[in-house]
């Protein structure tokens, strides 16, 4: 029974993650076209929720990944996934109230790594497995779409340089509903995978799916698609006015370009089965677009914070992941611990979500 | 060591994928759009033979980024 509810409490967790990921990502997809007006903001988000959606049923291999690429499932625990989540939900709920896009795939790897760490010790997680599949991507692929978009931007401005502005701006916020709708179907595709295979591991852990037979079930798919669907849906507005209009002012053939090197990347690493950050992608492509028109373009504070930002996800959310197991584990191995945890962290969020709600900034935000 | 920690070859492969479809399709449906434009343009100055060879041009342009956008989702669904 006990055990029972402590999966439940992990479930919610995950799927509570899965929200925050949903609203937090949703910057990536559409600050862009809402920031060129190639789409409203109600539009959007919606098509963003509606392909998030569609692309969770994609594929399965990045659950795989965090599943069973990363950590050692066999001696992974309930509480483990639990803390790693709280690390996480904690780490995109703090980047989000400052308006600074972060990964959220970081940070749940970051918390799960943290969380395994004060459990199990360094044995509990694969060192070159996350170098190889998290930390080099991490760095590779912003620099990727910097170069990408800054050298598709400076082609593009010499081809449609001498064109009537009229058709070539509707024709690149066309290109912009295309490369939206391809980013909100590869998000859904990676990062609703990420909870999925979140869950699945707790599914291991408290016995229901072999470690031998790692499989994702069918309600574990649907329901952590629509999760991230109804996230994106509430939409993120501090990070997408972070990302749509403080990194650069973006005219329609930057946001296509930016965003359509962020597709091209993701895709890419995708491809060979990385579990990419969306949101350093999208960032760095945004920075390559502004900096191949002039240096200056790009706001460098913004910028400097943002990559910040990247830099502490991993160890910040593991330092929460990790304090999180340890105070659970004061309550030994049962649901006790977490229940007190998920109060007190929903208690929390309650508390600074009212005292922002009451804030005059709250009233522009 | 490192090259076999950090899986170099397909790091490399990734750069390579990236840079030749971002590039490409942003250039290839760059210039479809031009080509548009030109098409608008050449029909406004009664040029008809003009307009025709920009419009096979951008036709040619947007089917290769449908194309494009296509195998992107076959390459997502394939993972």
């Amino acid at each position: 029974m006990h055990s029972d509810l402590l999966l439940v409490i992990v479930v919610a967790a995950a799927l509570a993650f899965d929200f925050t990921n949903g609203f937090h990502d949703t910057a990536n997809v559409v600050a862009a076209s809402i920031s060129t007006r190639a789409l409203s903001p109600r539009a959007a988000v919606t098509i963003a929720a509606a392909l998030n959606f569609a692309g969770a049923f994609i594929s399965l291999k990045v659950a795989a990944t965090i599943g069973s690429g990363i950590f050692a499932t066999a001696r992974i625990s309930e509480t483990i996934v639990f803390a790693g989540l709280i690390g996480a939900i904690a780490w995109n709920l703090v980047t989000w109230l400052v308006g600074l896009p972060s990964s959220s795939s970081h940070a749940l790897i970051g918390g799960v790594t943290g969380a395994m760490l004060a459990g199990v010790g360094r044995s509990g997680v694969k060192g070159q497995a996350l170098i190889r599949t998290v930390a080099a991507p991490a760095v590779l692929a912003p620099i990727l779409a910097f170069v990408v978009a800054g050298i598709s931007i400076v082609i593009v401005y010499r081809i449609v340089g001498k064109r009537r502005p009229g058709i070539v701006t509707d024709g690149f916020r066309l290109g912009e509903i295309a490369s939206t709708g391809m980013l909100a179907l590869a998000h859904g595709t990676n990062d609703a995978q990420k909870t999925m295979g979140v869950i699945t591991l707790a599914l291991v852990a408290h016995g229901t799916i072999s470690p031998d037979h790692f499989h994702v079930p069918t309600w574990v798919v649907i329901s952590a698609a629509s999760a991230i669907a109804l996230g994106t849906y509430a939409g993120g507005w501090r990070i997408i006015r972070t990302v749509g209009t403080r990194i650069i002012k973006m005219d329609v053939a930057q946001g296509f370009t930016a965003q359509g090197a962020g597709a091209a990347v993701i895709l890419a690493s995708s491809y060979f089965g990385y579990p990419l950050s969306t949101t350093q992608v999208i960032s760095g492509g945004i920075m390559g677009a502004g900096a191949a028109k002039r240096l200056s373009a790009v706001r460098w504070g913004v910028a400097g914070n943002i990559m910040a930002a990247w830099i502490l996800t991993i160890p910040a959310a593991g330092v929460v992941g990790a304090l999180t197991y340890a105070v659970t584990d004061l309550f030994g191995a049962g649901v006790l611990g977490p229940l007190l945890v998920t109060i007190l962290a929903v208690a929390l969020l309650a508390t600074v979500l009212v005292r922002r709600g009451r804030s005059p900034e709250a009233v522009h935000a | 060591m490192i090259a076999a920690i950090l899986d170099v070859g397909t790091l490399a492969k990734v750069t390579v994928y990236a840079l030749i479809s971002g590039v490409g399709i942003s250039v290839v449906f760059a210039l479809g759009v031009s080509s548009v434009a030109g098409l608008a343009d050449a029909f406004r100055h009664r040029r008809t033979v003009t307009g025709a060879l920009w419009g096979v041009t951008g036709a040619v342009c947007l089917a290769a980024t449908v194309i494009a956008i296509v195998l992107g989702v076959l390459a997502m669904s394939s993972k």
